[in-house]
């Protein structure tokens, strides 16, 4: 099975081609390149190196966030559209999902907590545990005050985020001091996403929605 | 040539299949005025949330209905500009992707041309294009997003003579409507609700423009403005609340929509007297209205102008526009769809 796997929710954005849950080809999207056009110029080269095109794709596997609306945006049209000309699947995968089972396989732990930026003086939190086909949810994506955040992480769990560097120079960071940071920048990665994509769909699991996480409302409520 | 167009300018989620640049296979909107109801106009975040989840399935219904396969369309087309960024950004990564995955050209369309091109669609079914206007044609163009004076030589070929300095009419209207309490989208409200009204119950007097910034090297007689208009009608309502009541609010909307109007014709009429026409032509949403639909009417007759105006099926906005225009012009085509990128701002150029 040929699977195309598409992350962007982060600074550094992602696109891995894996076939059989092999990775062919992966390639690094920086921050200027996240754009359509910089996705677009560069999937044929991903493709070549792959030696597997667009039409042979089964599975489409785009990151779902919580993270950049605009990115979320483009990874979710991409694999839609791609997969609509031969009715093939589309499998969303939460990007912080993926980030967590990478820093579990990684570093050994088997609770981690993932935390990004949702803007407005707050952060977004999900945690997770091993499970058999991969990281469990054990607390669903939130959005929370700074402050707040410790106690909805267990203890023992590492703490993880694309924003580690942004989140750490600021005042509010003093009260997730007590946790125990990944103490550098990581981002979801596409091989990652489309593994947990391949996994899950071979045995048979539902797909997520393929709605991006939006961790704020369309419209704020006036108070 | 069959192309399949995508329009996500506003908020309208859209797909067409049009062949040889005017035979329209399959024309499908989803219009999210629903969701945008509740804040009285167009929300851009909630109107690029609906693009991602709304276009596969409108993509889908606009080729089942088109009686084509993928396999059949020789290029895709997608408006990049003028409209709003996040929205134009789901429909032009849709057609970057449909044209990679189908290795066919992309056609990067304008928003405002399109809606031109609708002069040029028969409504379905045609056996036949509509036939070509006499040339230059003065075109009227009133949308939500738009109010503009063109003059039209040919597919390209077009002059820019006026503008809306402030809202376009379809603002205008929705203001009205929500000043009125009449809801959203205003102009369908407002039409609704001057029903039997006398649209010369109440005189709102036209704002006069002079050159100034804001009009460039426009023609200050050509341009449009519509603020002044709205801000009459919120001190009128001040004074006199009681124009709202049951009896007198039919002839409040039809004299506030007939000021709109008057202030449509009036800049088309001068547009007119100043250079030689040899047709009328008039596109965009506020064409529904049947009223501006007659006083058009009207004004080409005194004129001797003959009349072209854009199928009501065409009106809004719709990507058979998008596609025909796209089949008719087969360009500019990158020979990238990975060069396209979306023009938020993008202008109408001869």
């Amino acid at each position: 099975m040929n699977l195309l796997a598409i992350e962007l929710s982060s600074r550094v954005g992602s696109l891995a081609i894996l076939s059989d849950a092999t990775v062919r080809a992966e390639c690094e999207l920086a921050e200027e390149d996240r754009r359509s056009r910089g996705l677009f110029r560069v999937l044929p080269d991903l493709c070549d190196r792959a030696g597997i095109g667009l039409d042979d794709l089964d599975l489409l596997a785009p990151g779902r966030g919580p993270g950049s609306y605009t990115g979320l945006r483009l990874a979710m049209t991409v694999a839609q559209a791609v997969a609509l000309p031969a009715s093939r699947t589309v499998y969303p995968v939460d990007s912080g999902e993926a980030l967590a089972w990478e820093i579990m396989q990684s570093r050994k732990n088997d609770v981690v907590a993932v935390i990004g930026d949702a803007r407005r003086e707050r952060l977004w939190l999900g945690v997770f545990e091993q499970g058999n086909d991969g990281p469990m949810m054990r607390q669903p994506w939130a959005v929370l005050h700074p402050r707040d955040v410790p106690r909805w992480v267990p203890d023992g769990a590492l703490a993880v985020s694309s924003d580690w560097s942004l989140l750490a120079a600021r005042p509010e960071f003093e009260a997730l001091r007590t946790l125990r940071w990944i103490e550098s920048d990581r981002f979801p990665r596409a091989r990652w996403l489309g593994a947990l994509a391949e996994t899950r769909h071979r045995h048979g699991a539902p797909a997520a929605p393929p709605t991006p996480i939006y961790m704020h409302p369309a419209v704020t409520p006036r108070a | 040539m069959n192309v399949l167009g995508i329009e996500t300018s506003c908020d309208e989620t859209a797909a067409a299949v049009v062949a040889d640049g005017w035979k329209v296979l399959s024309n499908c909107i989803y219009s999210q005025v629903a969701s945008h109801r509740p804040y009285g106009g167009v929300v851009p975040e909630i109107a690029s949330r609906q693009h991602v989840e709304i276009l596969p399935g409108i993509l889908r219904e606009a080729i089942g209905q088109s009686g084509l396969g993928w396999d059949d369309l020789d290029a895709f087309a997608v408006t990049r500009g003028p409209g709003l960024a996040s929205s134009l950004l789901v429909g032009l990564s849709a057609a970057q992707s449909l044209a990679l995955r189908q290795r066919r050209p992309l056609i990067p369309v304008n928003h405002v041309e399109a809606h031109l091109y609708s002069l040029f669609l028969p409504e379905p079914p045609a056996a036949a294009p509509p036939p070509a206007p006499p040339l230059p044609m003065l075109v009227l163009m009133v949308s939500g997003g738009h109010t503009a004076l063109v003059r039209f030589e040919g597919l390209g070929r077009y002059r820019w003579l006026g503008q809306s300095l402030d809202d376009a009419a379809g603002e205008a209207l929705d203001k009205g409507a929500n000043l009125m309490g009449l809801g959203y989208p205003g102009g369908p409200a407002i039409e609704q609700a001057a029903a039997g009204g006398d649209p010369e119950a109440i005189s709102f007097s036209r704002t006069s423009i002079r050159a100034s910034p804001r009009t460039g090297d426009l023609d200050p007689d050509l341009c449009f403005s519509f603020s002044g208009l709205k801000t009459a009608l919120l001190y009128l309502l001040r004074r006199q609340p009681e124009l709202l009541g049951p009896d007198r609010l039919r002839h409040l909307a039809a004299s506030f929509q007939e000021a709109v109007f008057n202030t449509l014709l009036h800049r088309a009429e001068q547009a007119m007297e100043k250079d030689a026409y040899a047709s009328f032509g008039c596109v965009g949403g506020v064409l529904r209205n049947r009223r501006l639909r007659a006083r058009i009417e009207e004004a080409a007759r005194r004129r001797r102008l003959p009349l072209r105006m854009a199928p009501p099926s065409f009106c809004t906005d719709n990507a058979a526009m998008v596609a025909g225009l796209a089949g008719a012009t087969g360009g500019p085509a990158p020979a990238d769809p990975a060069a396209v990128e979306i023009r938020p701002d993008l202008r109408l150029s001869a």
